[in-house]
């Protein structure tokens, strides 16, 4: 196959999931700038790596590199990514008045922040299983880690994002939010 | 089932990741329990909340864009008949550093330790073609220069060569000579060329000009910089670019 062929079969099927990608790494490095600069080396990775694709599902191929780039990345930038971690977007207020939000948007930027503060090995477990919906199994792959860790770490993780919504919302919010 | 050992469970049957024999009990035990039933309709609301709430974080078109520019430039090397096998000729030369560096204390003369240097930078610049890509990408001396603060001891001189033909293309931070370098990178047409930098003190300096593998390499030094050009462009060529950078 010709190389041009090659990049174009890379192409058609990793570029559809750069959304999934960067999703992650902007909420691994909470930071747009560093997950631009993580969702390109992995995708670099990712093309070097491509002779190395057996086929089969594209995003958690691609996502177990981009994860690993992203720890990588944090790794070797922790000095300046512990600063970073203190998401200021979603600490400072952008102005708007609580009175004016529905309880809706205090939810959603509630729900941001926990996300956010979870952990990194909870969130990636959060962002899989509820974003981009894969299963235990692919979680447990694109991690490195047993099923049965996937299992305890989402549980875990949704126990603090449960207690921390309800700390910032108040207690309302999940009776609310439930559909009947 | 009793609800200790269903409440470890509630996750698992909410992510439909139970076993089939076990959810049957596990979905009627929590019909007639309300504690568990209580606590898996929040777990559902929980995740609800997320799936329709959570802002998902879309790649900009700029992020697109550079992404397949990126994937392009990387694939030109694939392509390049002139050096059909890179990664072989790349594990050569690997090889031939290697080697080099292991007989380095049975050779100790000047010329040697310059040559090896020479070496070095040639297996610094064949490792980025193989694999390790720009740090920083811009076409922008005023964001490349300042990329380097805190990576590097020193702060290296950056012109854009664009005007001439020869655009830079961005930077990344490399090693050779035991010492990490600050490695500016430019194109001309398809070519790819490296300019090493480091502050001169106190370092032996590669010959003027090196050849090898077909690539060629064309130190010299100004002001308190150490400068090295490697690339697989002709002789002449390399050394117009030269000129250009030394009356900067």
């Amino acid at each position: 196959m010709s190389a041009i062929k090659i990049r174009t079969e890379f192409e058609t099927l990793f570029m559809p999931d750069l959304d999934a990608a960067f999703n992650l790494a902007r909420l691994l490095t909470r930071n747009a700038h560093d997950a631009e600069d993580v969702v390109q080396e992995a995708y670099l990775k990712a093309w070097r790596a491509f002779s190395g694709f057996r086929g089969g599902a594209s995003r958690p191929w691609l996502l177990t590199i981009l994860r690993n780039t992203a720890f990588t990345w944090l790794r070797q930038n922790r000095a300046r990514s512990d600063r970073a971690e203190y998401n200021e977007e979603l600490h400072v207020s952008d102005g708007a008045t609580p009175e004016a939000e529905s309880f809706e948007q205090e939810r959603a930027r509630a729900l941001e922040r926990c996300v956010s503060d979870l952990p990194s090995d909870f969130r990636e477990a959060i962002v899989l299983r509820e974003m981009e919906e894969l299963s235990y199994q692919e979680i447990a792959e694109i991690t490195g880690v047993p099923r049965g860790t996937v299992m305890s770490r989402l549980s875990r993780a949704r126990a603090r994002l449960a207690e921390c919504l309800k700390y910032s919302v108040g207690k309302s919010l999940l009776a609310e939010g439930s559909p009947q | 089932m009793t609800c200790d050992e269903v409440k470890p469970l509630l996750n698992a049957h909410m992510d439909d990741e139970i076993n089939p024999l076990r959810r049957t009990a596990v979905k009627s035990h929590i019909e007639t329990c309300s504690s568990c039933a209580t606590e898996f309709e929040q777990l559902e609301s929980l995740r609800n909340a997320i799936r329709a709430e959570m802002p998902y974080y879309r790649a900009s078109p700029k992020l697109r864009n550079q992404v397949r520019v990126a994937l392009r430039s990387t694939e030109y090397l694939d392509r390049d008949t002139l050096r059909p096998n890179w990664r072989v000729w790349g594990a050569i030369a690997a090889g031939a550093a290697f080697c080099a560096l292991a007989t380095a204390p049975f050779i100790i003369n000047d010329r040697n330790q310059s040559q090896l240097l020479a070496k070095e930078f040639l297996s610094a610049h064949e490792r980025a073609l193989i694999g390790k890509e720009l740090d920083v990408i811009s076409s922008d001396h005023h964001t490349v220069k300042p990329w380097f603060n805190g990576k590097l001891p020193f702060s290296p001189p950056v012109t854009d060569l664009r005007s001439e033909g020869f655009p830079l293309e961005g930077g990344r931070v490399d090693y050779a000579g035991d010492r990490p370098l600050a490695a500016l990178v430019y194109s001309r047409r398809l070519h790819r060329i490296d300019v090493f930098v480091a502050p001169t003190g106190g370092q032996k300096a590669p010959p003027t000009h090196f050849e090898q593998n077909g690539y060629n390499e064309i130190s010299w030094k100004k002001g308190d910089f150490l400068f090295t050009a490697v690339s697989d462009l002709n002789t002449a060529e390399l050394a117009s670019f030269v000129r250009l950078l030394q009356t900067q």
